[in-house]
């Protein structure tokens, strides 16, 4: 269908004129409230920091989860040994810890989640999504008033530049201020999560150190019964003379006294290793709560400068200070 | 966790592995005895059970703080996709807006 134009009455096209002009004037004061772009891009790294934190901890949940699940297989390992089956509690007893463990991955993968839409939120690109729509509407006015918009009192100027920025710096200050609106959702969900962790940590450590334990001592039973090859562990000495150690169960004393000495060291180490990673997913989890607080700061600081540039706007558009709704009063 | 329910599990863990890390020994003391053997089992099972059990009251006081926190997620994953939603919308609005000028130019035509 082909539109058809014709010039308004005089009265109608200047109300439409004047609607547009403060329009343009409206969207114009939104350029003096921070740089948007570098908000956008803080605003990333912090939803990226989030996502990342919380699939660590997911990851850590799940591993504990497959530890006592292992725990579990060694243990019924053990029990041949003594004659004794496995009872039922205790199926009972390891079964309800995996799940619990279960709900806590699931409870930190929803964080993720949370973190991931925020992500989508202001990864979306709604200023240039926007600035052809507005580009359209301005033609549309100028079609139908059949008279170009200008800025009022301010002559030779292209209002096509102005509003393009003015749109697109609108759009994006109002998708920031959706995004800080947002993220204390996610902050509520960190610090319950932070407390969880943090309360529990030492049962956490406790099943890592038991899985430890147990592969340990099950190596242990498994290599004493000449189940495995221990002069492996003179493999990267002896390679470097292009040397092979045999594929077979020693007899010699001093090297069974070895390798069980070196399996008890790598015990430790192991203990050490499950200590740092428990340590570090409650120093992450800390960090990015600190990343919400500076995050909330920023905004605060913001708030009060751009409370002291309203201040300072004159007197005439002082009445247009920011309002997240475009309006055209025709 | 309270430092009293920690030493009280801490305790139990210390009863197990006293089974535990002795398992070769103890069932070496009982010669040929599958009697004694199996009894030696079953005092592992019984210790681990309990340990096991100690650390699942505590995890499980946590059950509703975690469902709680699931379900504040799933509300605040949908408020912040509608407001993903919102943002697209404003585009569809000024479409809309500019649609409607375009029919005011129609209908003043048509007067």
């Amino acid at each position: 269908m082909k539109y058809q134009y014709h010039a308004l009455s005089k009265r109608t096209s200047s109300r439409l004129l004047r609607a547009g002009g403060f329009f343009l004037i409206a969207l114009f004061a939104f350029t003096s409230f921070g740089c948007v772009g570098e908000q956008k891009k803080q605003a990333q790294d912090f939803v990226k920091e989030g996502s990342a934190t919380s699939d660590r901890l997911a990851k850590y949940y799940d591993t504990l989860a497959q530890q006592r699940a292992d725990h579990l297989s060694l243990t019924i390992f053990e029990l041949k040994r003594t004659g004794s089956p496995l009872q039922d509690d205790l199926k009972k007893a390891y079964q309800e810890q995996q799940e619990a463990l279960a709900a806590r991955a699931v409870m930190a993968r929803k964080l993720k989640g949370v973190y991931d839409s925020l992500g989508k939120l202001i990864d979306y690109d709604a200023p240039s999504e926007v600035s052809g729509a507005v580009n359209e509407l301005k033609e549309a006015i100028e079609k139908t008033a059949d008279k170009k918009l200008t800025i009022p009192d301010v002559a030779g100027v292209d209002p096509k530049v102005i509003l393009d920025k003015a749109v697109k710096d609108f759009v994006g200050w109002y998708q920031i201020r959706q995004f800080r609106k947002n993220t204390p959702k996610a902050q509520i969900i960190l610090d319950g999560i932070y407390q969880l962790f943090d309360s529990e940590k030492e049962i956490y450590l406790q099943i890592s150190k038991d899985y430890n334990k147990i592969t340990y001592t099950t190596a242990k039973y498994l290599y004493e019964h000449d189940q495995l090859n221990g002069t492996s562990f003179f493999q990267q000495y002896v390679e470097i003379y292009g040397l092979q150690v045999y594929q077979a169960p020693t007899t010699d004393p001093v090297i069974k006294a070895y390798v069980i000495d070196m399996l008890a060291e790598k015990q430790k180490e192991l203990n050490t290793i499950s200590e740092k990673q428990r340590d570090g997913q409650l120093a992450g989890l800390a960090k990015l709560k600190k990343t919400h607080e500076d995050f909330l700061l920023r905004r605060k600081h913001e708030k009060e400068t751009a409370n002291k540039t309203a201040h300072s706007i004159p007197k005439s558009v002082e009445n247009l200070t920011p309002t997240p709704t475009i309006t055209i009063a025709v | 966790m309270t430092p009293e329910e920690l030493a009280a599990i801490e305790k139990l863990r210390d009863n197990y592995n006293s089974i535990h890390d002795n398992l070769d020994a103890l069932l070496d003391a009982c010669g040929d005895d599958p009697i004694l053997k199996r009894q030696v089992g079953e005092n592992m099972q019984e210790a681990l059970r309990s340990y096991n059990i100690a650390q699942n009251r505590i995890l499980n006081q946590s059950a509703a703080k975690i469902m709680r926190l699931g379900k504040a997620a799933d509300e605040a994953q949908k408020e912040i996709d509608k407001a993903l939603e919102d943002l697209k919308n404003i585009k569809a609005t000024l479409s809309a807006i500019t649609k409607a000028v375009k029919t005011i130019g129609i209908i003043v035509a048509s007067l």
